[in-house]
């Protein structure tokens, strides 16, 4: 051992394994050199053999067919595409919906989770199948947000998720913003496009422009009347609960409600059908629990209102309808307590914070 | 001596450019292009502490940025670093010769940092081809192969023209990485698929476009930074404790075993998609075999250092190589569990990976081309490391801040991969890492510095650093001499007597 350093001569296989008389050195270096054309041509050959198995043959054996949710992406979505690939939004949004993704609760009943196949990218060159994770997936994200919702995130993401991560594109054109959103609401193919569609439909319906006809949207309202019949918010409430869905009001709904719930949030400039305004008690208390809870689970389909089911939990939903009937009280800018809360069906006097009905005030 | 050093300068003056002017070039530019990619990388983690800051402006927007790091840092810096130290110094030591063709180095040189500079201008302007670690645009990659071709041509070259009769392990790994590296470009960025030039080129249809892409995205770094990486610690340990490398069969078993074990992997990064599921296993197993090579190459180091350890403590280039050889240990562990089901439903998609790759990147090959840019470029110039201080200070900073940054990535993706099991969704825990992340720009912050450090302290070697006379021999030649049976008649080693 310790003689190492001096013991220079050889290759040193003696010292390895050390044994039984081994043939003479030059007999051994003729079996084990390594000259010019042993390197280079071995490890081609070495390279070339294992290029065979792992890249040559599966591209040559696996071709799978388009899966059924697979679709050609239109001009407008494949110059989508281009931005998307361009400016790295694929870094940070994988396409990938893994088995183990699909949510555990099964609770929404908007988006399309299901885990992607490989037929789902047959008609794509580039899968973009992402290596990390900052924000979602989006393998099944077309239909999920409205187009509007698209616009006011792509214009600053805190708009409608303030705590995002994600950098603003308010710099793209307008053009450009629109092939985006048009590429991000084809993921998914057509999944995605059902999904829009039904969206776009109950818009229509409720801006007054047809009657609902989306088989999709028809289910969704009927879901929301079952709902709505429910009067009852079964959490007990006390000041804990309120604290607590005053949080997640704050970390998930100001984008669009606003600091003081009166829906007048940096995202609202961008929204076709403005998101609703809490600060008034008579609207605090038109709508039941479970129809707010409803609306918070699977989000409000053709408004910009998202389903929050896949992160929030039962518990955090009915937290948060706790805290949205304190508002007109006064609870988005006071600590909540057990005394703002406006009862179901409440038809009594404006609220302390309640904007809305207020007398206006007259003289200087 | 000096008399025929100083004939054979003049006679070289005139024939073309004189030794190793290829390799100061590529060393420079290396230094230039690390200081640069890495100041990008700390503004783009910049913005995941603060997302606002100078969102407004595109080419400060992360997507952009973040590939001018990754790219900046894997072509420009360590390949960079990589051909200058390997290609164009240690080959032509160990052959005992000169540079096949100088001229051609130079101008491989100037070529390689154009095409960076195109490359930095086309990704900050929104051009890409959306294939990890294969952005380029096609112009671009049909640039990248050249170089890369000049580059192996130069190579085998002069190993076919040399003057020691015997390769040293070196020069193994230099010639399969000039071999292999141009193919696994050409495969892996797809690049017979021309029918768009210019973004989202350079793909193949459907799923098996990612099977490519990780093939390459693998390869790029067994077959090309590892191979670099290794051929440098394998001159380096013997040459800076002045004992010749431990085993010849343990080198053998390394080279053929990285061979054919590395380019089975790429699947690895893929094995929670729907592609094959027997090229998945055979990623795993590969990955699990990596061990072999891996356990070949660090027990020839390490027994090499038996006897030596206390020289790391008066060797700055020593102690970059032996750190580095520590944290590729690292890496080839966490490696191959990665690549284990279990483990990458865990982590995949995490933190932890970004961590796992500055472990690899920088934590071990970048650590040994510090080694090498500290070691090479006094010898070349003959002076005096202008400062040893500052070389402590720059080991020093680049490992605490590496470590810093490593740690807090991975427990940051140790903390996500566990919320997301949990079935938490991926925006509900983000706002948990920002500490981390806060952590992973203060080491960042550090790395960069200690790259700055390093940049200051050669160009202060360079321009009044003190003269060695007799200047430093470089040893890797005698020693290797001493390993091989026959006789040598030439001496090898040009201008360092």
């Amino acid at each position: 051992m310790a003689d190492n350093a001096g013991s220079v001569g050889g290759d040193r296989i003696e010292d390895l394994f050390p044994g039984p008389a081994r043939p003479s050195r030059p007999a051994r270096h003729r079996r084990m050199v390594m000259n010019f054309w042993t390197v280079s041509i071995g490890s081609f050959m070495v390279f070339a053999s294992v290029v065979a198995m792992v890249v040559a043959l599966p591209m040559l054996s696996y071709n799978p067919p388009p899966s059924q949710r697979a679709r050609p992406l239109t001009p407008l979505e494949a110059r989508g595409r281009e931005l998307y690939a361009a400016n790295g939004c694929w870094y940070c949004h994988s396409q990938t919906n893994r088995p183990q993704d699909v949510s555990p609760t099964g609770l929404t009943t908007v988006r399309g989770n299901i885990p992607s196949q490989a037929g789902d990218y047959a008609y794509v060159f580039n899968a973009l199948l992402g290596s990390e994770r900052t924000g979602p997936d989006l393998a099944m994200e077309g239909g999920v947000h409205t187009d509007d919702w698209q616009l006011a995130h792509f214009k600053n993401p805190r708009n409608t998720e303030p705590e995002s991560l994600m950098p603003r594109f308010s710099w793209l054109s307008t053009t450009d913003l629109q092939a985006l959103i048009a590429y991000v609401q084809s993921l998914g193919g057509k999944d995605a496009d059902a999904r829009v569609a039904a969206q776009r439909d109950r818009t229509a319906a409720l801006l007054g422009q047809k009657p609902l006809t989306n088989p999709q949207a028809i289910a969704y309202v009927q879901d929301q009347t079952q709902w709505s019949k429910t009067t009852v918010n079964p959490l007990p409430v006390n000041e804990s609960v309120l604290v607590e869905g005053k949080k997640i009001f704050f970390t998930h709904c100001i984008g669009c409600h606003g600091v003081k719930g009166d829906g007048g949030g940096p995202a609202s400039q961008f929204l076709t059908i403005k998101p609703f305004n809490f600060t008034s008690t008579i609207g605090a208390a038109a709508n039941s629990p479970g129809l707010r809870y409803f609306a918070i689970l699977n989000g409000r389909l053709g408004t910009a209102m998202p389903a929050w089911g896949n992160r929030l939990t039962v518990e955090e939903i009915w937290a948060v309808e706790w805290f949205l009937r304190t508002i007109p009280n006064c609870g988005a800018e006071q600590v909540p307590t057990t005394a703002m809360v406006v009862p179901p069906g409440y038809k009594g006097p404006p609220g302390a914070c309640d904007t809305t009905q207020q007398p206006q005030k007259t003289g200087g | 001596m000096a008399v025929q050093a100083a004939t054979l300068g003049r006679a070289q003056a005139r024939s073309g450019p004189a030794p190793y002017s290829s390799a100061k070039l590529f060393l420079f530019s290396s230094i230039f292009w690390l200081a640069l990619a890495d100041t990008v990388g700390l503004i783009a983690s910049y913005q995941f502490v603060n997302p606002q800051w100078a969102e407004s402006v595109p080419f400060l927007s992360f997507g952009r940025l973040r590939v001018v790091h990754t790219n900046g840092v894997l072509f420009m810096w360590l390949s960079m670093a990589q051909v200058g130290a390997v290609c164009f110094y240690m080959i032509p030591r160990l052959c005992g010769t000169e540079l096949w063709s100088e001229r051609l180095g130079v101008w491989t040189g100037w070529l390689w940092n154009l095409a960076g500079v195109l490359m930095v201008v086309t990704f900050l302007t929104g051009n890409s081809q959306a294939r990890e670690y294969a952005e380029m645009v096609w112009p671009l990659d049909v640039a990248v192969e050249l170089v890369l071709l000049l580059v192996g041509l130069n190579v085998l070259m002069t190993v076919a023209k040399r003057k020691e009769r015997k390769l040293y392990v070196t020069i193994w790994y230099a010639m399969g990485a000039v071999i292999w590296m141009p193919l696994v470009y050409f495969i892996g960025n797809a690049m017979w698929e021309t029918g768009n030039f210019w973004n989202l080129s350079g793909a193949i249809k459907g799923v098996d476009d990612a099977t490519l892409n990780w093939f390459y995205g693998h390869n790029v770094l067994g077959l090309w930074f590892t191979t670099m990486g290794v051929a440098t610690v394998y001159y380096l340990v013997p040459v800076l404790t002045r004992t010749p490398l431990y085993g010849y069969a343990l080198s053998m078993i390394g080279f053929w075993a990285l061979a054919f074990f590395y380019t089975a992997m790429g699947q690895h990064h893929l094995l929670q998609t729907p592609t094959p599921s027997w090229l998945k296993t055979i990623a795993t197993m590969a990955s699990l075999g990596q061990f072999i090579p891996v356990l070949a190459f660090l027990t020839n180091i390490y027994m090499t250092m038996r006897g030596n350890w206390g020289k790391i403590y008066e060797s700055v280039p020593l102690k970059f190589a032996i750190a580095g050889t520590v944290f590729y240990f690292v890496t080839c562990v966490q490696g191959p569990f990665q690549a284990l089901q279990t483990f990458n439903q865990l982590i995949h998609y995490t933190q932890w990976i970004v961590g796992h790759a500055h472990l690899a990147l920088f934590g071990s090959m970048s650590y040994w081309q510090f080694a090498a840019i500290l070691y090479i470029i006094p010898v070349i110039y003959k002076r005096r490391l202008y400062s040893q201080g500052l070389a402590e200070a720059q080991f020093w900073l680049a490992t605490a801040g590496f470590l810093m940054m490593m740690i807090s990535l991975q427990v940051a993706g140790l903390i996500q991969g566990a919320a997301w099991q949990r079935g938490v969704d991926i925006r509900e825990i983000l706002p948990q890492l920002r500490p981390y992340w806060v952590m992973r720009s203060v080491g960042g912050a550090m790395m960069v510095f200690s790259g700055f450090v390093m940049a200051w302290n050669i160009w202060k070697t360079v321009t009044v650093g003190e003269p060695l006379e007799p200047a430093t021999r470089d040893l890797a030649a005698d020693l290797f001499r001493e390993e091989v049976e026959a006789p040598v008649a030439q001496p090898a080693a040009v201008g360092g007597q």
